[in-house]
């Protein structure tokens, strides 16, 4: 039978409930077994504060992780029976073609200081495969730049307008700078939807690094048009384009593990799922209407505008009636990831502090229960870390006061039926915490079996079996890094520390790869070191249990230098380990993104002591940088006369003593004035070299067609005779 | 406005001056991307020629400052020629020039034409008659009023926003209930 397998607005309330109280009920059932042989080795040894305090711990962290398994089992149940009924693409009828000649949709990329090379390969790849599709006249693409770097901004300027120019594409691909970055991304996109919002049906939002084939974008819309009622639709991009061994082990971990993932939470979210910020599709009227962001009350250290906007917007969509869906099986949908570490680590930075600030949320007036769960889940996976080192801690704490009491402990409670001694039955609770741990992997795996294709481009079962073997022991190494570096941020918050929303760094990290670990991991190492004598002086035994924990932390250093190198991490891709079907059967848009970086022009690196300032350089004095980005800004009508006096000093400083002499926001200052464009760009080239900085002069020696003679011992400057000894002093 | 400061006296400005106006004048035209050594040796040489004749005249300019004001108008005639009788000689209508140059792609197709006295194709004077991006459409302003929030607990945990129904939560907080209760019977029966 033709036509769409589901729709949506027949999704039967009692399903939904059916699904979710199910999930509820396994998690239940999976959690009940670990909490009760817990309570009953305590039992054994008696009650006190320390055990009572453990197991309440144990109890949300031993939830969390039978939800995680019972998310897994439900996807996996659902993908075995042939895949999910209830599933958002499948609401498309495969043979509706109708047009979306009146259906305008705005493909927005907001950036901020990111790699421009990458942001404009990626943009120009979508736009190639939307033109492919032939629906290129209803979208428009815009580059929303909150940049604040000029280097960065001076680049994204330049080339857009050559991007536009090559693609043909003027009126088509749009740049817009904001003066000031008020509320960051959700700011950004915000002063899209007021400027242009009214101009759209659709929305596309995109990250920096994300890619999406033409066909995906074209399904989302139509997807869109279908259903109505439907305000986000959120794609489930897949990792592609790592470079190094952690970025390959997080690519091949997504798509090994995330298809099942996906569909277990598709499962129970249906029609009230999240939005992750990106990859994803939005009705623009009610999201206008509905979803701009209040601030909340400012007391505390989370108050004040939400920094993680994404999940708010969703709940917001929720509230005002609209459908949120999850899109498994939507192809052609990517992002890349931190390539190190640190870079993850940072990143998590940025998500937990907002995720915290979800805390408010949770009680807020309207919303949805799904919504609500999703905040809270959204805090616990960052809140699970101090609760795991609590934990750790508290352990160490009941060994040390229980001795050699436990090997004694007497066989009552559930030991009185099974006969097991203390040290077995907590071997038996600390097997069955590993096998719930481990179940979505192993569930991904018998999923593997069915799929035939994927396997073989997986590289087949011994690749496979070899990747989960690595990404499993160095992700259990890397666990308890990330648990400290979370429950250091999760203090900072709480005293007050903002986080700045900076770049994540997806490229090669530049200049201090080698110091860098040694700086951040360097606590850490001491803390396992610490930790081990500890532990080790109060029960060997207890050491021992706790080894991968303590062995990560002390080898956090060489850990993070390893999975960040991006040598190692190309020699595992040309030797195919962590090989995904987006590497070995790359789509026509993966293939062509990497050509677009490789065709990137890469001239000359600018002089060292030019670098810093190489946008403030260009911007000033290439004669089409410079028309570019003053055709870019806007002209004010009538500045006043102090003003104008306040620019001509700070263009008197910039020439007479370099950009150096200028604080970041002087600068900033001139490279927004039209006025100050125009005339340092003739001032300067037209200024005698004695009344130019030294900076200018290199500056200008960049754009000489004869390069300095080189000196030698016959040079007039050699054979000048030094200056009296008395003259250095 | 030219940058000239007393005492830089071109008329008889030392020859190494004059180098410098020559090196910079050759370096800014290289900046549009003319890459031909011959070109750029021989309009530099004209401008720094002329450049010398004026400052006969304007003894306190730079020769610098002189060469590269001639340069500009050098420019602004070649504009001219090429389109039409619009006043290129200020500064926001150069800078419009040399956007409708890089639309034009003068650096990667038109490099030999530029400032020469030749016939220019027609080709490339109708793309130097764009002289503006379109960066983004024309603005059409819609308010966004943030959504307020308010907080209290009762609505939290109203069941239909939870889960859809009324009758379902009982059902549902009853065979949760039968799990939990299982499990605490199994305790309360073994301890």
């Amino acid at each position: 039978m033709n036509g769409p397998r589901f729709d949506p607005a027949k999704l039967d309330p009692a399903e939904i409930g059916r699904r979710r109280h199910g999930l509820v009920a396994l998690v239940l059932i999976l959690t009940g077994p670990g909490l009760l042989a817990m309570a009953d080795l305590h039992w054994r040894t008696g009650y006190d504060g320390w055990k009572l305090l453990q197991l309440l711990i144990f109890a949300v962290l031993f939830a969390l992780i039978a939800l995680g398994a019972a998310q897994a089992w439900t996807g996996f149940w659902i993908r075995r029976r042939g895949g999910d009924p209830y599933r958002i693409v499948d609401s498309l009828d495969p043979a509706d073609e109708t047009s979306l000649e009146d259906v305008r949709t705005a493909v927005v990329m907001p950036i901020c200081n990111e790699e421009v090379e990458r942001v404009l390969a990626g943009l120009r790849t979508i736009y190639e495969s939307l033109a492919r599709t032939g629906r290129l006249p209803n979208c428009d693409f815009f580059l929303l730049s909150d940049s604040t770097d000029p280097n960065h901004w001076i680049a994204e300027e330049a080339g857009w307008l050559a991007l536009t120019r090559e693609l043909g594409a003027q009126g088509r691909i749009f740049y817009r700078k904001r003066l000031t970055g008020i509320n960051k991304k959700a700011g950004n996109l915000a002063d899209f939807c007021r400027r242009w919002g009214k101009l759209y049906r659709y929305m596309v939002v995109l990250d920096a690094d994300s890619l999406i084939t033409g066909s995906a974008i074209v399904q989302l819309v139509r997807l869109m048009e279908r259903n109505r009622r439907v305000g986000i639709i959120q794609g489930v991009p897949l990792l592609v384009n790592g470079e190094t061994i952690l970025a390959r082990l997080q690519q091949f971990a997504s798509r090994l593990y995330g298809p099942v993932a996906a569909a277990g939470l598709n499962a129970w979210q249906l029609g009230e799922g999240n939005y992750w910020g990106h990859n994803a599709i939005i009705r623009l009227a009610p999201f206008m209407r509905h979803c701009s962001l209040p601030e909340l009350p400012p007391a505390g250290p989370f108050g004040g505008r939400i920094l993680s906007h994404d999940y708010v917007e969703a709940a917001l969509m929720r509230r005002a009636g609209w459908e949120v869906w999850l899109a498994p099986g939507l192809e052609g949908n990517y992002e890349e990831c931190p390539p190190t570490v640190i870079d993850f680590a940072r990143r998590d930075r940025r998500w937990l502090q907002g995720n915290l600030q979800h805390a408010r949320l949770i009680f807020a007036r309207g919303f949805h229960g799904p919504n609500r769960v999703h905040f809270i889940l959204g805090i616990l996976a960052y809140a699970a870390s101090p609760l795991w080192l609590a934990f750790l801690v508290v352990s160490t704490v009941i060994a040390d006061r229980l001795g050699s009491a436990a090997g004694s402990a007497p066989a009552t409670g559930f030991a009185a039926y099974v006969h097991w001694s203390y040290r077995t039955e907590a071997l038996c609770l600390f097997m069955y915490t590993i096998a719930l741990l481990f179940l979505p992997k192993v569930l991904a795996l018998l999923d593997l079996r069915a799929h035939r294709e994927d396997l073989a481009a997986f590289g087949g079962w011994g690749r496979v079996l070899q990747g989960v073997a690595v990404e499993t022991l160095i992700f259990t190494l890397l666990a308890p890094v990330l648990m400290l570096f979370h429950t250091a941020y999760i203090l900072l918050a709480f005293v007050g520390r903002k986080v700045s929303w900076g770049t994540q760094r997806r490229g090669r990290p530049a200049g201090a790869a080698w110091r860098e670990p040694f700086e951040v991991h360097g606590v850490q190492t001491l803390i396992g070191l610490l930790g081990a004598i500890i532990v080790f002086r109060i029960d060997p035994v207890l050491g021992w249990w706790m080894s991968p924990i303590l062995a990560g932390l002390i080898l956090s250093i060489p850990l993070s230098l390893l999975t960040g190198s991006f040598p190692a991490g190309r020699w595992f891709r040309e030797h195919g380990l962590f090989q995904t079907p987006e590497e070995s059967q790359p789509l026509p848009e993966i293939a062509a993104l990497h050509a677009a970086l490789a065709r990137r022009v890469l001239g000359p690196r600018p002089l060292p002591e030019l670098a810093a300032h190489y946008g403030l350089l260009q911007a000033v004095l290439d004669p089409y940088v410079n028309a570019v980005h003053v055709s870019l800004l806007r002209e004010k009508e009538a500045v006043p006369e102090a003003r104008q006096q306040r620019f001509e000093a700070l263009r008197t400083r910039l020439m007479a003593e370099g950009p150096a002499a200028l604080g970041p926001r002087e600068r900033v200052a001139l490279l927004l004035d039209v006025e100050s464009m125009h005339a340092l760009h003739h001032e300067i080239w037209g200024a005698p070299k004695a009344k130019l900085a030294g900076w200018w002069q290199a500056a200008l020696r960049h754009y000489a067609v004869v390069a300095p003679a080189p000196t030698t011992p016959f040079s007039r400057e050699a054979i000048e005779p030094a200056p009296p000894l008395g003259s250095l002093s | 406005m030219a940058f000239s400061a007393p005492g830089d006296r071109a008329a008889g400005a030392p020859d190494s001056d004059w180098d410098e106006a020559f090196v910079r004048v050759e370096s800014y035209l290289r900046a549009y991307g003319l890459e031909s050594r011959l070109l750029l040796n021989r309009v530099a040489a004209e401008l720094v020629g002329e450049a010398r004749a004026v400052a006969q005249a304007e003894p306190d300019t730079a020769p610098v400052t002189l060469t590269m004001r001639l340069a500009h108008e050098r420019i602004a005639d070649w504009f001219a020629r090429a389109s039409g009788e619009r006043d290129w000689s200020n500064w926001p209508a150069r800078a419009e020039g040399r956007l409708a140059l890089i639309l034009a792609d003068l650096p990667g197709r038109w490099s030999r034409f530029f400032l020469s006295l030749e016939a220019m194709p027609k080709e490339l004077a109708a793309a130097l008659a764009m002289t503006e991006v379109l960066p983004a459409p024309a603005i059409s302003l819609s308010p966004m009023a943030p959504e307020p929030l308010e907080f209290g607990l009762p609505e939290m945990i109203d069941p239909r926003r939870l889960i859809g129904t009324l009758w379902l939560p009982a059902r549902t907080l009853m065979t949760w209930s039968l799990i939990v209760g299982f499990f605490g019977v199994a305790w309360v029966a073994s301890h």
